[in-house]
């Protein structure tokens, strides 16, 4: 089902309440999910990105040069070791040899391995397309259709071998695989598709808490590393207004506590302004929201978790309609 | 454990104290905001609201700081893939069935073959 800007949502929600009565249904639901997760990708790996990217890997191999030239300084080496520590160390020279070990408590100063928070932010998105991709497998997988042709196949030829041989043993099992042949693929089928739908619940259900600490993680990394910078303005900003609405708010219930009419009248000029500033402060931070990654990630967390709940109680509608919400928020935050 | 490791982890389990430092606080303003509110104190309540948002806000920052620290896959991240990797172990096993059948269908036509050629 795919949810539009421009769909009503009780269109949506009859669609997809009849779509959700069974679990092997939430195939195209997922796909939204998955589909929304390559495009937040997209949207992170700018250039810059690209760059910071390369900055941290860089790092890491000046950490991994430092760490080894420290645990060479950790040991007394021959003489011809000066080399070995001027030039890389893959560069060593074969008569570098560690003489002695230097004892405990007196070794170098610790290194501090260095932040990598854009490598970081890129492995994490990697194993959500990752996990999102391999449940995306297992529902769209044909193996009821694969397993139902070998079984097929299989009985043609045993069939084709007890006419062959003329066993009457052969030719017997042949009957009765041929007389139930029918019944026995949709058997077949049946089963295999209600492994694969048990699968795909247990799946989801035992990554949920993963899934939404890990997008958790990448939100924070992706603060760090100064991505959604207006968003969090904006936050500040409204914050900041709901302070002074409350603030103005106080200081009008005090002056009306102390009787003193002309102050609370002025109190309340003063929360009446604090509001109106406050509606605008909102209405500025949520438009801000709405561009933000942190948003898109919130979204996604939420439709994981909506799906995860379908699957836990998929009699509840509630839960269907938050799956239907969820999908359609994710649809708005990451338009075609 | 070697000196990096501890020096890394000491940073870590410190940051861990004042996200749960802070937590306290804010458990403790939550108790004086029911009281406020209980007690229909109106100045009470909005100054408890607005001090439980300024420590919430810190948690959030302090939380941030907690997971941009981290280094390395996390848990979580690890727990992710082996649910990616359970999806695709089963897929691999459906295969191996359908692999099986399909000997199966071999075994019998090669016989079938050799039956006819040496009946």
């Amino acid at each position: 089902m795919f949810v539009s800007k421009q769909t009503p949502l009780f269109v949506v929600g009859l669609v997809a309440i009849a779509g959700c009565a069974t679990e092997a249904d939430l195939s195209s639901e997922l796909g939204i999910v998955a589909d929304a997760a390559g495009r937040l990708e997209t949207s992170v790996k700018s250039s810059e990105f690209e760059a910071r990217i390369e900055a941290d890997e860089e790092a890491l191999d000046a950490y991994a040069y430092d760490v080894a030239v420290a645990d060479l300084h950790r040991r007394r080496l021959s003489d011809d070791c000066a080399d070995v520590i001027q030039r890389r160390i893959d560069d060593g020279v074969p008569d570098c040899r560690v003489i002695a070990r230097i004892p405990e408590g007196r070794e170098s100063p610790s290194i501090e391995p260095p932040a990598t928070l854009a490598l970081d932010v890129n492995r994490k998105l990697s194993g959500i397309k990752a996990y999102l991709d391999a449940l995306d497998a297992l529902m769209s997988s044909t193996s009821e259709a694969d397993v139902r042709k070998s079984f097929a196949a299989a009985t043609k030829s045993i069939a084709e071998l007890g006419e062959t041989a003329g066993s009457d043993a052969i030719s017997g099992l042949v009957e009765t695989l041929e007389a139930t042949k029918t019944q026995r693929e949709a058997v077949v089928s049946f089963a295999v598709q209600q492994l694969r739908t048990r699968k795909f619940r247990q799946v989801v259900l035992q990554s949920d808490d993963a899934f939404q600490e890990v997008v958790r993680e990448t939100q924070s990394k992706l603060f760090r590393l100064g991505f959604d910078a207006d968003y969090a303005e904006a936050l500040r900003a409204f914050s900041g207004k709901d302070d002074e609405a409350n603030d103005a708010y106080v200081a009008l219930v005090v002056a009306r506590q102390q009787g003193d009419t002309a102050a609370a009248a002025q109190a309340a000029t003063e929360y009446r302004q604090a509001i109106v500033e406050l509606d605008r402060a909102e209405a500025s931070f949520k438009r801000a929201e709405d561009r933000s990654l942190t948003a898109r990630l919130d979204a996604l967390r939420a439709a994981h978790r909506a799906m995860a709940e379908t699957i836990r109680n998929p009699d509840r509608v509630e839960n269907t309609i938050a799956l239907l919400e969820s999908l359609r928020d994710l649809a708005k935050k990451f338009p075609d | 454990m070697t000196a990096i490791t501890k020096a890394a982890e000491g940073k870590f389990t410190s940051l861990f104290t004042t996200i749960r430092r802070a937590l306290d606080q804010v458990e403790q303003r939550l108790d004086e905001a029911v009281d406020a509110a209980n007690t229909d104190d109106i100045i009470a309540l909005a100054t408890a609201r607005k001090t439980l948002k300024e420590q919430l806000f810190q948690i959030r920052e302090l939380e941030i700081d907690y997971q941009a620290s981290a280094k390395g896959p996390s848990e979580a991240e690890r727990a992710l893939a082996r649910g990616a990797d359970e999806a695709k172990g089963f897929l691999r096993s459906m295969k191996k069935v359908s692999d099986t059948l399909d000997s199966v269908a071999k075994i019998a036509s090669t016989l079938t073959r050799l039956l006819r050629v040496f009946p």
